[in-house]
């Protein structure tokens, strides 16, 4: 601080909206324990390896929205409570999740005791992952599990996006030897086993299972034994998991199960009516406000979300598929939390904006095509494949 | 070798239909908590339609009512309520088998309490399947209960033989925002009474895990007993958060409780870890044991305790595995393992609200490798 500044001791707290917070309402909110606890929770496990503190990047988000124009100080209030109810999941959270769900495979799916189920685990199972991204190999690596790269015991393929390369390989005749053998091996394990870190709004963990449900209806056809399907989710929402349940439901498949270790139920989405995160109906009001306003000066305006405004079907104001979570883990923060907490505005742009947890998309531009579901549809339309199967 | 594993109410089912003439004892606590009548509707529902089965069950329950010595309280008036809606339920339909209800002043010896309780079960030749609702019980008689029950199946105890033990919790919906429990009094070993530092003495390897869904309180006052301790490499900490997956709110309520223990711990060379299951956190505690195991077979002076605050599930998980630990290096200075507790508690509201799921143990006194499968 320099002892001449006009705005007195403490300038970085000197914006008017800081004279404003109602200490009841802050002590109602427990603002001060879940401040402190995310400022905890980074100090093992910072968010993207950054040395910023949170507070400081809460800080600075909120002094960005101040500059943004003339809001309401209850939105910037509003905007302050949003931030403390991050849930923020450290990697030793994420580690120990995987471990539970090693448990519920093992205990829960084979009937084993999970020290003798480690031996067996490869050959029972064959493991694909939702969005690979090596999951499988820290799964294995959580749990001990050993021949994880052995292709005796563990075929290369770790998504459905391969074994809808695999199955289109059958048709091809240079390949569809090796492509049979392959195949082979995976559908003579009694489960199959996806491996899904997140699934929030269940669009994407809904389409992978379709598709493996389809997959094993050729293995059933061409008269070859049918695993069992087994989703292990380290963040589930109960969003996600009626999509599941949906799934299975229109399908009318037996041999599917999943198992979550952090759940979301509704309380955690800040748009739904059961919401508990902020208590305050009319903070709770103003939360929302401000994600529109924020929709309509911030995302609508940036062409870099043109695909994901699209696959979410409206302006992301309450991050993807309107899912309203404040979730961010120690890699990265989903679309699906609202994008006041990850949004970055363009370099250079007239009105800047950073949230406190900026994310590193996975998938930019604006290409449309899905070429994996163009696989899957060639896949259900060539009958010819559970003819090259059963050879 | 006695074996905990986590089990389910069909397969509870599953027993007594395969036993001929299965004698089933079935003991409840119902308190002034919503949950604490939850197991009796599911195990009613459980056992309809047994007799077409063909099954010749004989099913006998016993309601005990913990009562202060104290003049009656408000809590006293819903405590009643839900135990008449118990008696009534048992009553009311058809075949419920025999039930005895008892009162029993309550603080109470843990050996007066077991004595009681062999009397309702007088004339049984043995219990083919003991279920044992323990969700209202006090943890102090929860743990006699427990280590009366593991004497028994070996004809060692004051109750008949019990074959199979299943033990269940009901979950609450969710808590109010009122005060919780309190806890009172120092944190001691169950089976020692003695304090965490006093266990520590004269050990070369130590193994503490503490439990942090408790009172702060608790922890910090365990984790201060541990500094300084001169064990240097030979000593682990593990201080573990229970993420309940059915109900992460009040998980992460209690995690934002202990905030300044998760900055400090790992600063201390505390292992800050998760889980999220029941089944998670009684493998945990197998795993810590398991080290333990190695330094004690390894010739050091071991010790092993575990902080189970949080949960009663927990609490029970953790008292198995001190005992299978125990078991497993007979009670010799070398080993030496304890479940920590505080003394007593007060409540300061009725505690929870609702009920949801049930958690099933399922205790044998066999050899793990000899049980039947889990499904």
């Amino acid at each position: 601080m320099r002892s001449d500044d006009p705005r007195g001791p403490f300038p970085d707290y000197a914006a008017p909206y800081w004279d404003d917070l109602d200490i009841a309402t802050l002590a109602d909110e427990q603002l001060v324990s879940k401040l402190h606890l995310l400022d905890n929770l980074e100090v093992s496990s910072p968010y993207r390896g950054t040395s910023v503190p949170v507070w400081r990047r809460i800080w600075r988000s909120l002094e960005w929205l101040d500059r943004a124009g003339p809001l309401p100080a209850s939105w910037k209030h509003a905007a302050l409570y949003l931030f403390a109810n991050t849930v923020y999941l450290p990697q030793v959270l994420l580690n120990d999740a995987w471990r539970a769900l090693y448990l519920d495979l093992c205990e829960g799916e084979f009937g084993l005791e999970h020290i003798a189920a480690r031996q067996t685990v490869l050959s029972r199972c064959h493991f694909f992952e939702n969005d690979p991204n090596a999951m499988t190999s820290v799964f294995c690596h959580v749990n001990g599990i050993e021949g994880r790269l052995d292709n005796q015991r563990q075929q290369r393929v770790d998504g459905v996006d391969k074994l809808a390369d695999v199955l289109l390989d059958l048709l091809n005749p240079a390949k569809s030897d090796s492509a049979r053998s392959m195949l082979a091996t995976m559908v003579a394990k009694s489960h199959w086993v996806l491996l899904v870190d997140k699934s929030l709004s269940g669009h994407s963990v809904v389409s992978d299972l379709r598709r493996l449900i389809l997959a094993r209806g050729l293995a059933e056809q061409s008269g070859l034994s049918v695993p069992r399907i087994v989703v292990l989710c380290q963040v589930l929402t109960s969003r996600a998991e009626h999509s599941l349940r949906d799934l299975v439901a229109e399908l009318r498949v037996d041999g599917i199960s999943w198992h979550k270790a952090v759940y979301f139920d509704d309380r955690h989405s800040v748009t739904h009516p059961d919401t508990t995160l902020i208590l305050d109906p009319s903070l709770r009001t103003s939360a929302l406000e401000l994600c529109q306003w924020f929709a309509e000066h911030f995302l609508i305006p940036d062409r870099r979300l043109d695909r994901m405004r699209d696959r979410s079907g409206d302006n992301l104001e309450y991050g993807y598929r309107g899912c309203g979570l404040t979730l961010v883990d120690h890699a990265n923060c989903p679309t699906d939390s609202l994008p006041i907490f990850w949004y970055s505005s363009e370099p250079g742009a007239e009105i800047p904006y950073a949230g406190p947890y900026i994310r590193v998309h996975s998938r930019i531009g604006n290409q449309s095509a899905e070429p994996s579901s163009a696989k899957w549809t060639t896949i259900a339309e060539r009958p010819e494949i559970i003819e090259a199967l059963r050879r | 070798m006695s074996y905990l594993r986590i089990g389910d109410l069909q397969s509870i089912r599953w027993t007594i239909r395969g036993t001929s003439h299965a004698r089933v004892m079935i003991i409840l606590a119902p308190n002034f908590e919503e949950r604490s009548t939850h197991c009796c509707t599911e195990l009613i529902e459980l056992f309809e339609g047994l007799d077409q089965d063909g099954s010749t069950s004989e099913i006998h329950w016993i309601i005990f009512t913990l009562q202060g010595r104290h003049s009656p309280t408000f809590l006293d008036a819903i405590k009643a309520v839900n135990v008449r809606r118990v008696v009534q339920a048992l009553s009311g339909g058809q075949h419920r088998g025999r039930v005895a209800h008892k009162i029993i002043e309550y603080p109470i010896d843990p050996g007066r309490f077991l004595g009681e309780l062999a009397l309702l079960m007088r004339g049984l030749p043995c219990i083919d399947q003991l279920i044992v609702d323990y969700s209202a019980v006090p943890r102090n008689l929860l743990s006699a209960l427990i280590e009366e029950v593991a004497a028994s199946s070996s004809n060692r105890g004051r109750f008949p033989k019990v074959r199979k033990v299943a033990l269940l919790y009901a979950w609450a919906d969710n808590y109010p925002k009122a005060a919780g429990p309190e806890l009172l009094g120092e944190v001691v070993g169950h089976f020692s009474s003695l304090p965490l530092r006093s266990l520590l003495e004269e050990r070369d390897h130590a193994e503490v895990v503490i439990f942090a869904a408790g009172t702060t309180h608790d922890a910090v006052a365990l984790l201060e007993a541990l500094r300084g301790n001169g064990m240097g490499n030979q000593i682990g900490i593990h201080l573990v958060n229970f993420m309940n997956s059915d109900n992460l709110l009040e998980s992460r309520l209690k995690l934002r409780n202990h905030y300044t223990i998760l900055r400090d711990a790992p600063l201390q060379g505390v292992q800050v870890r998760y889980v999220f299951t029941v089944r998670h956190a009684l493998a945990y505690m197998r795993d810590v044991a398991a080290i333990c195991s190695q330094a004690s077979d390894e010739g050091l002076r071991t010790l092993l305790a575990i902080g189970s605050f949080g949960p009663k599930p927990l609490a029970v998980a953790a008292q198995f595995v001190v005992q299978e630990h125990a078991e497993q290096h007979g009670t010799t200075s070398e080993v030496r393992a304890d479940v920590l507790n505080s003394r007593g508690s007060q409540y300061l509201s009725p505690y929870s609200l609702g009920a949801r799921d049930i958690t099933v143990f399922e205790y044998h006194s066999t050899d793990p490798a000899s049980l039947p499968p889990l499904k």
